[in-house]
């Protein structure tokens, strides 16, 4: 436990994944998610620490994940310095098989997804060795890039701490 | 009880304006940013045509210790009724930052309030602030009490 009385559990992670831990906001105050993954890459928490809780933190995370009532992770984002790494293949390995032990929840990519999100879960769904996808909607996303994505992802939930936007042009 | 009620209980009880891990200003300092942050908000409720009255914020801190300059930074809240801020603890002479294309000469002990939701970017990687954010009550779902205090 922590201060906040938040629950901490401790697993491997990937070496890939070393630096990272997590924090899950646990059925948030929220209309269309059911958790909120906040991942950070500092040395605030030990490698591979997930924390359970019912607050959503005040840093803003380096990646994050919003998880749905359905179960599908409508959203991820990556901080413009940590992309092109593959750091999402190696946490949706470790995602799907955490919160299938953790809350006994089968976690998806959703219907209407990126190529970008597209290609990650293929390579994700190899390595977990899983042979069913879920299906992509056409005309969606994977066919129209968004231009930009929403600044506050999880409204009315809101990391408010001071974070990276962008690279200077 | 309700929720809300008691969220309210718990955020409106007296705790210390700035989150126990920022040791670096002397209280009274704190005491006095925190009295001109108040008055700061005051001119930008009246200036947004918000009601202070009806209204009860909420203020939040974080340690900035060094930051990049190749990047541009944003803040949590896309616009009023947020607002963002910064309080110089130590910058270079010189140094500046840009908000919302408006660059401001840095110094210690300057003070700076915008509506939230705007672009900051940093001269000079050496320099350090108590960042914080003021937000009303309806806009701290999920956020842990004991890091906001009433302003």
């Amino acid at each position: 436990m922590n201060s906040n009385g938040a629950q901490i559990l401790n697993f491997d992670f990937p070496e890939k994944l070393n630096g990272f831990w997590v924090h899950v906001c646990v059925e948030p105050e929220h209309n269309t998610y059911t958790y909120i993954v906040s991942i950070y890459k500092n040395n605030k928490n030990p490698t591979g620490t997930v924390i359970l809780d019912k607050y959503l933190p005040y840093d803003y995370p380096d990646m994050y994940m919003c998880v749905d009532t359905n179960y599908q992770a409508l959203r991820v984002y990556t901080n413009p310095v940590h992309r092109r790494n593959g750091y999402w293949v190696a946490f949706g390995v470790f995602f799907k098989t955490f919160f299938a032990t953790q809350f006994n929840i089968d976690l998806e990519a959703p219907f209407d997804r990126s190529k970008w999100t597209d290609k990650i879960y293929s390579k994700a769904r190899k390595i977990y060795g899983q042979s069913f996808a879920t299906p992509v909607l056409r005309g969606g996303r994977i066919d129209h890039d968004e231009m930009e994505p929403p600044r506050d992802p999880a409204f009315p939930l809101i990391w408010f701490g001071q974070r990276i936007g962008g690279f200077n042009e | 009880m309700s929720k809300e009620q008691e969220l309210l209980k718990v955020l409106t009880k007296p705790v210390k304006v700035f989150s126990s891990n920022v040791p670096i200003v002397k209280e009274q300092a704190l005491n006095n940013a925190h009295r001109e942050i108040k008055k700061l908000l005051d001119d930008s409720c009246s200036y947004y045509e918000l009601s202070r009255s009806h209204s009860t914020f909420y203020l939040s801190s974080e340690l900035i210790s060094g930051v990049r300059t190749d990047v541009w930074y944003d803040t949590g809240g896309v616009r009023i009724p947020c607002f963002s801020g910064a309080y110089v603890l130590q910058a270079e002479a010189g140094s500046f930052m840009t908000v919302a294309d408006i660059p401001n000469l840095l110094a210690p002990g300057d003070l700076y309030l915008w509506e939230a939701g705007k672009k900051i970017s940093y001269s000079h990687k050496n320099t350090f602030m108590l960042g914080f954010n003021i937000a009303p009550k309806s806009m701290l779902k999920n956020q842990d009490p004991s890091r906001w205090s009433e302003i």
